[in-house]
């Protein structure tokens, strides 16, 4: 249950915060992976979600450094992380990942031909632009839009969900 | 920063990116921003529109579904016996949690779909053509040429004398029926014929600012006309600046030779022409003229310039006003060179950086301020 929670929350998250660093997706799909199993072996040890955030993005880092002991990575990249260790930059990191989770979040669960026009919105287009390149009317343009805001405020409403699955979290865990 | 705060900085920036965010979350989100240069630095990597969909299509290589089916095999058993041992906790907290979301719905009023503050408007390259007879449409695309116009109306497309007018926001590249190619910016407004006709090759440049390439006709003079002042030229690329709004008519050659009507004077290639409105006199002077075309090439590019006359630019590519608090601000000089971001705000943001000035939205009036 609330691992699902921090797996559903993170896990998208790990893959771009990895995937900056190491372009494989299979490699970073199998890193990221591994990550949660051994969150899941290690749950005992954790008594507030703080610490599984840091063990999450600690671990990432020191996956993708094992990981470029194999596959040689490139320098540039390798200053990136020893700068990581500077606490703001890993906070620049981790709050990006968080907006692209929200925005990805948001935009697979809006309806297919929703999706298009709020792509095109975000894009910059104008309603008159999109329904010329859709083929729609701008009305049609105009209630889409209204609708994936709706479906926006509905996945608002989880965000407190989510932090009250995460009090959740640390007091089954303990 | 605990994860808790990340996340509530993340989540503001999402809604105010979408445009969801409610008043308080702005001057929440505007706070957070005032507190250190470095938070709006990351706010404007972070809305940047080519990062987000470079990253939006990185996200798409990542399976969650299947992702969690691996690791759920591999966890299952031990999920199990801890599923057992919470359950009454689970049992206990739903109703907790459904009693919370309840209370907390209630407590949200009702948010009106309002656009975010620090959101400019991307610019949208659109042209509208229109005949004497005042018929007029708006053109598709960034690009239109006299010659392979089949899906135009008819009508209009018979007009002998057309005319073009590029809006705030707009940009367009337009090739007429020599050849000749004219890039023009915002709010320019150029009236042309269908198809050239005697011995010059004649255009109005009403109001605006166009970069002409001039395809070569040693028997036919190319001529922009414009309510003050006549360019003639042979083959050329010059650019023309000739804002109604504005004291100035400045002509920079870039390649060829123009001639002016007002002194008769002939520019040679990286001169520039000022001529003044008023007093009707011209100067002339060397240049860098890449300071003066760039705006084609979709840079923004200045050298010592004052800070009125780069956000006036600014307030034509993004159709904001832009209001000062203090005159003395308008004087002061920056250098820069920079892309035109789809998003406005990334300038301001850059201006901002240098810790001399700040910039207030209010829908579309922009404050500046001194920082």
């Amino acid at each position: 249950m609330a691992f699902k929670v921090i797996f559903d929350h993170y896990y998208k998250i790990l893959c771009s915060y990895t995937y900056h660093f190491i372009q494989t997706p299979y490699a970073v799909d199998d890193i990221v992976q591994d990550l949660f199993v051994t969150l899941w072996d290690k749950r005992e040890s954790f008594d507030c979600i703080e610490k599984i955030s840091s063990f999450l993005f600690v671990s990432a880092r020191n996956a993708c450094l094992n990981y470029s002991k194999h596959e040689q990575m490139k320098a540039k990249k390798l200053k990136e992380f020893v700068a990581q260790t500077d606490e703001a930059v890993y906070d620049d990191y981790i709050i990006t990942a968080e907006f692209d989770q929200k925005l990805n979040h948001w935009l697979s669960s809006l309806p297919s031909e929703c999706r298009k026009v709020v792509d095109m919105a975000i894009a910059g287009m104008k309603n008159d632009e999109i329904a010329q390149a859709l083929n729609i009317s701008v009305n049609t343009v105009k209630n889409q839009k209204v609708k994936g805001f709706k479906i926006l405020k509905e996945l608002y409403k989880d965000e407190y969900l989510t932090i009250l699955f995460y009090v959740f979290m640390s007091i089954a865990s303990k | 920063m605990t994860p808790k705060d990340r996340e509530h900085i993340a989540h503001l920036i999402f809604l105010a990116y979408t445009g969801q965010a409610t008043p308080e979350q702005q001057e929440d989100l505007s706070r957070w921003l005032e507190q250190k240069r470095h938070n709006l630095e990351l706010y404007h990597t972070i809305v940047d529109n080519n990062r987000i969909q470079s990253e939006q299509e990185a996200f798409a290589l990542f399976n969650q579904q299947e992702a969690w089916a691996k690791i759920s095999r591999k966890t299952y058993r031990k999920q199990r016996t801890l599923y057992t041992r919470i359950a009454r906790y689970v049992a206990t907290l739903i109703l907790l949690i459904c009693a919370s979301v309840y209370f907390l719905n209630t407590e949200q009023p009702e948010e009106k779909i309002t656009t975010a503050a620090l959101y400019l408007e991307p610019m949208s390259p659109k042209a509208i053509l229109r005949n004497e007879q005042d018929m007029q449409m708006s053109l598709p695309g960034e690009r239109y040429s006299v010659k392979d116009s089949i899906k135009l109306k008819e009508q209009l497309e018979a007009s002998e004398v057309l005319q073009i007018y590029v809006p705030k926001g707009g940009e367009f590249e337009l090739v007429l029926d020599d050849g000749t190619h004219v890039w023009m910016n915002s709010e320019t407004e150029l009236i042309f014929p269908r198809t050239f006709t005697g011995n010059e090759r004649r255009v109005e440049l009403v109001s605006g600012e166009a970069y002409f390439d001039v395809s070569k006709d040693k028997a036919r003079p190319f001529i922009v006309h414009n309510k003050n002042l006549d360019l003639t030229v042979l083959g050329t690329r010059f650019n023309i600046q000739s804002y109604a709004d504005e004291q100035e008519i400045v002509t920079t050659l870039v390649e060829g030779a123009v001639r002016l009507s007002s002194n008769k004077a002939v520019l040679r290639p990286g001169e520039q022409a000022v001529y003044d409105k008023t007093t009707g006199t011209t100067q002339i002077e060397t240049v860098d003229t890449e300071l003066f075309t760039a705006w084609r090439h979709g840079r923004l590019v200045f050298k010592s310039a004052r800070l009125e006359s780069v956000l006036k630019q600014l307030s034509r590519w993004y159709d904001v006003t832009f209001v000062y608090e203090e005159e003395e601000v308008k004087d002061w000089v920056f250098s820069g060179n920079m892309k035109k971001y789809e998003n406005g705000n990334v300038i301001l943001g850059i201006l901002k950086a240098t810790g001399k000035v700040n910039f207030v939205q209010q829908d579309s009036v922009i404050y500046v301020k001194r920082q």
